[in-house]
């Protein structure tokens, strides 16, 4: 038996039905009713848990879900008001970065980028950077991080949040240097 | 970038971290969802910090100091959920309640995803049958229609319903996706009749019989002749979980993952939604304010998961919401508000 079709098996509790509407339950309790509906967030949620060929998720299947849970309901609250949106003619603000100064799906695409993010981290205080660290590179949960540094766990999260911005206004601020340095 | 947009940014990237962590609390996803809901810019500012994360992926691969991986070490898991843009129109008005899955899956999902739901909501063909086109058939709010399908069934849609027909060779079938419907099924011993709602199924050859379907519980009612109702698995579409088989004058009901029955229904009770008459029996809040948004051109919705929880037992006119409203005032301690010209809010008193 390999590793990968056991850590598959492990998975199949899941896809039950009582999974399923206590799902739905934790869902409608922390979401409300909707729209999006939470069984359709739910089907969605599993569905994609099991289409998984990655197993990499099977440490924390729960927390998996929920993640995916809340892109789905946040993709499609955003879909609607950019529907809205686009109706209204504020088109203007959806643009390819929704005007926002990154186009994030990039952002770490040059080596240039990518070095001012190291510099940007370099520069920042010691907690942040490590709680950014032990977070984002070695995928600690707050709660493990917290302890190494022997900070509080809100003090991680805080401190991940704001290094994150750092690196966005960094990031952002050499995009538009370069944005006018280059004709292109 | 206005100061507003960076502020809301900044929320969003706190938020973000914190659902991306192992341990989240009930608490702190009620309090991300009410944030996420308390203005429309909240999801694409979400949407947006969630990329940027992502983005930051390369920083794995160039750490600072290179530290031993641990053994507890594991990449964080790529949450990727827009395969891709979805096309202006696929996206375009919503309609009050939307009509589940699919359409949500055109906006949102991935192949992967979709290719299951379909299987998952379109009944399986019968071995050695063709495929056979399926026809729609939706009800405005608060109003009922009478169809005469080509194999000389009757079908009796309630208000605000939706169903789609195949009548094939081998087989027909009728998939409720909302609503009331009452069949009056022409008797054909070699073309089984069967309907789905929800996860239940009922197939028949020839009888008189409802089916209700919200997305709160499912209820199959039998006026003439028998029918086989069985409940199967959401995930897999499996029917063989639960089955049973239900007489005229009986009932079940398919709520939370279990099927309940049979019990003695009112003969004349069944499909009393025709006359604008709807009968519950022991069911929800949440059920009986579902269905009475589909004959009221008002949103009504209920605070709190405690009250949606209720059990109601209720007969109401469902031309006249209102009544209806102040009668499970004088039964329940509850109370309705007016929060605007459309929208209703049931709560606590």
């Amino acid at each position: 038996m390999s590793s990968a079709s056991q850590q598959k098996r492990a998975l199949r509790p899941l896809a039950s039905r009582e999974f399923f509407y206590r799902f739905v339950r934790d869902l409608r309790a922390a979401f409300g009713n909707g729209p999006p509906e939470p069984e359709d967030i739910a089907q969605g949620a599993i569905e994609k848990l099991l289409a998984q060929n990655s197993t990499d998720h099977v440490r924390d299947p729960q927390g998996y879900l929920w993640r995916v849970a809340q892109n789905l309901i946040v993709s499609e609250l955003r879909s609607r008001h950019a529907a809205t949106a686009r109706e209204s003619n504020y088109s203007a603000l959806f643009s390819a970065t929704d005007g926002y100064l990154l186009s994030p799906e990039r952002v770490l695409a040059s080596e240039g980028q990518l070095a001012v993010a190291l510099q940007t981290l370099e520069a920042m205080p010691e907690t942040r950077r490590r709680a950014f660290e032990l977070v984002r590179v070695d995928g600690l949960s707050h709660r493990e991080a917290a302890q190494r540094l022997g900070v509080s766990r809100p003090a991680v999260s805080k401190q991940v949040a704001r290094a994150v911005a750092d690196l966005y206004a960094a990031l952002a601020a050499d995009e538009v240097g370069t944005d006018s340095d280059e004709s292109d | 970038m206005s100061q507003t947009k960076r502020e809301q940014l900044e929320q969003a990237m706190h938020w973000q971290v914190r659902m991306t962590d192992h341990e989240v609390s009930a608490a702190e996803r009620r309090a991300f969802f009410s944030w996420l809901q308390a203005a429309p810019e909240h999801a694409a500012a979400f949407e947006h910090a969630e990329k940027f994360w992502q983005g930051l992926a390369p920083l794995t691969e160039h750490q600072p100091q290179s530290r031993p991986a641990q053994p507890n070490h594991q990449p964080r898991v790529v949450v990727n959920i827009r395969g891709e843009a979805p096309a202006a129109d696929a996206v375009g008005p919503m309609p009050r309640h939307p009509a589940g899955w699919r359409r949500f899956a055109a906006a949102a999902a991935s192949l992967a995803a979709l290719t299951l739901s379909v299987l998952l909501l379109l009944p399986k063909p019968e071995p050695g049958s063709d495929p056979v086109a399926r026809t729609r058939y939706q009800t405005p709010v608060g109003q009922l229609e009478t169809y005469v399908l080509t194999d000389g069934s009757r079908l009796t849609l309630g208000a605000g319903s939706e169903i789609s027909v195949a009548l094939g060779e081998t087989h027909r079938d009728a998939l409720l996706t909302k609503g009331d419907a009452l069949f009056e099924v022409a008797s054909d011993p070699d073309r089984p009749f069967s309907v789905r709602a929800g996860a239940t199924r009922v197939r028949v050859t020839g009888t008189a019989f409802e089916v209700r379907y919200s997305r709160f519980a499912t209820r199959v009612a039998v006026l003439e002749g028998a029918v086989d109702v069985s409940a199967g698995d959401p995930i897999s579409g499996d029917h063989r979980v639960d089955a049973l088989q239900l007489m005229a004058g009986q009932g079940t009901t398919y709520e939370q993952g279990v099927l309940t029955g049979p019990a003695a229904v009112d003969p004349t009770k069944i499909g009393a939604w025709r006359s604008d008459r709807l009968v519950f029996n022991d069911a929800t809040l949440a059920e009986v304010i579902a269905d009475a948004n589909r004959y009221d051109p008002r949103t009504i919705s209920i605070q709190g998961e405690a009250l949606k929880q209720l059990r109601v037992t209720t007969v109401f006119d469902a031309r006249d919401v209102n009544v209806a409203l102040a009668g499970l005032q004088e039964l329940f301690p509850i109370e309705v508000e007016q929060v605007s010209a459309d929208q209703l809010l049931i709560r606590p008193r």
